[in-house]
């Protein structure tokens, strides 16, 4: 059955975090969530942006890449949300298993696996935020 | 390389390919009306993918920027037959750099050269577009795309454009962490100064990459 965008939740007034580090990925992301009715908090490449740009404005999801610019992964970046209450979505290419055991320790809200064509993303982002 | 590795890259350069297009789909869409209009030609979606030539470099790590860059120019001087003769002037030094720099540096030249075909030479006005790499330091490098043409309107401030061409340019130079300058006196002149050590080396990291 073909979903009604239309029926869904309204996901307006909610903030999402990009932390990628390809652009052309980010600002895909970026365009698909914000004709969903997202507004983006920034696009990081590192933790490090990502962390500076949570103090600027609080987001209500992270969408987070396993591999990033710098030492510091996604998976890091993953503990430290946690801290702070902020769930998170992992966007990743990475199906190994031992990352994959690391990345459940986390206890994402979701795992988007890569290459996803652009139209599917949206909707489970919305079921993402549903518990919210 | 092991299989995995290569199969991950397979995978992100894919998602980086789709991306390319699914951003270049939303834009035509936005202008549909406009495109058809004027029977010009939809600027292919194949343009952003050009670079990924690249990939099929037999050594994926190091990408020669003379070669490379030649036919990233030569491709879209194809694909865009102006009435007027547009001149090339391609300078580029003998640098080698990691694909993971060569990729962004091969999109930016697209979307610089790109812009200039479509507005730096309006009214069959004949024109130069100009396009150099250089080493200004150790493991520092300057890219240079100019044009003689039209120039910017006077109202029009890059930093704040939202058009798509625009978007890319300023995201992939944060991407390689580069400082992007965009002036127009007689026609435009984008640049950008990049460090190669300021990029982390995205496959070499054993654990977490793949």
């Amino acid at each position: 059955m073909p979903t009604n965008s239309t029926t869904l939740p309204n996901p307006s007034g909610q903030t999402i975090l990009i932390v990628e580090d390809e652009f052309a990925v980010a600002n895909n992301l970026r365009s698909i969530l914000e004709k969903a009715g997202y507004t983006i908090s920034g696009i990081a490449f590192s933790v490090d942006e990502a962390l500076e740009m949570n103090k600027q404005k609080r987001p209500d999801l992270v969408l987070l890449d396993i591999h990033l610019k710098g030492a510091q992964t996604g998976i890091d970046l993953a503990h430290l949300l946690t801290k702070d209450d902020i769930p998170f979505v992992y966007v990743s290419a990475n199906t190994n298993a031992s990352i994959l055991e690391e990345v459940k320790t986390t206890e994402p809200y979701g795992f988007l696996v890569k290459p996803f064509p652009g139209k599917r993303c949206s909707g489970s982002f919305r079921d993402c935020t549903l518990p919210f | 390389m092991a299989l995995k590795e290569i199969h991950h890259r397979v995978k992100n350069n894919l998602q980086v390919v789709m991306s390319l297009l699914d951003s270049q789909a939303d834009f035509l869409q936005d202008k549909v009306a406009l495109v058809s209009h004027s029977g010009e030609p939809a600027p292919g979606a194949g343009h952003g993918l050009d670079p990924s030539e690249a990939l099929s470099v037999e050594s994926l790590a190091r990408i020669p920027m003379n070669s490379y860059i030649e036919e990233v120019v030569a491709y879209l001087n194809d694909s865009y037959s102006l009435y007027q003769p547009i001149r090339f002037d391609v300078e580029v030094e003998d640098i080698e750099l990691d694909v993971t720099l060569a990729v962004p540096l091969g999109l930016i030249i697209n979307e610089a050269i790109t812009n200039a075909f479509k507005y730096a030479f309006p009214d069959e006005r004949p024109g130069r577009i100009t396009v150099h790499l250089k080493r200004v330091e150790e493991a520092s490098y300057q890219l240079m795309i100019a044009d003689d043409g039209v120039g910017l309107p006077a109202n029009y401030d890059p930093s704040r454009s939202r058009s798509l061409g625009m978007t890319l340019i300023h995201g992939f130079s944060r991407q390689l962490g580069g400082k992007l300058t965009i002036s127009s006196s007689s026609g435009m002149c984008i640049s950008l100064v990049f460090q190669e050590a300021n990029l982390n080396p995205i496959y070499n990291k054993a654990s977490y990459a793949y």
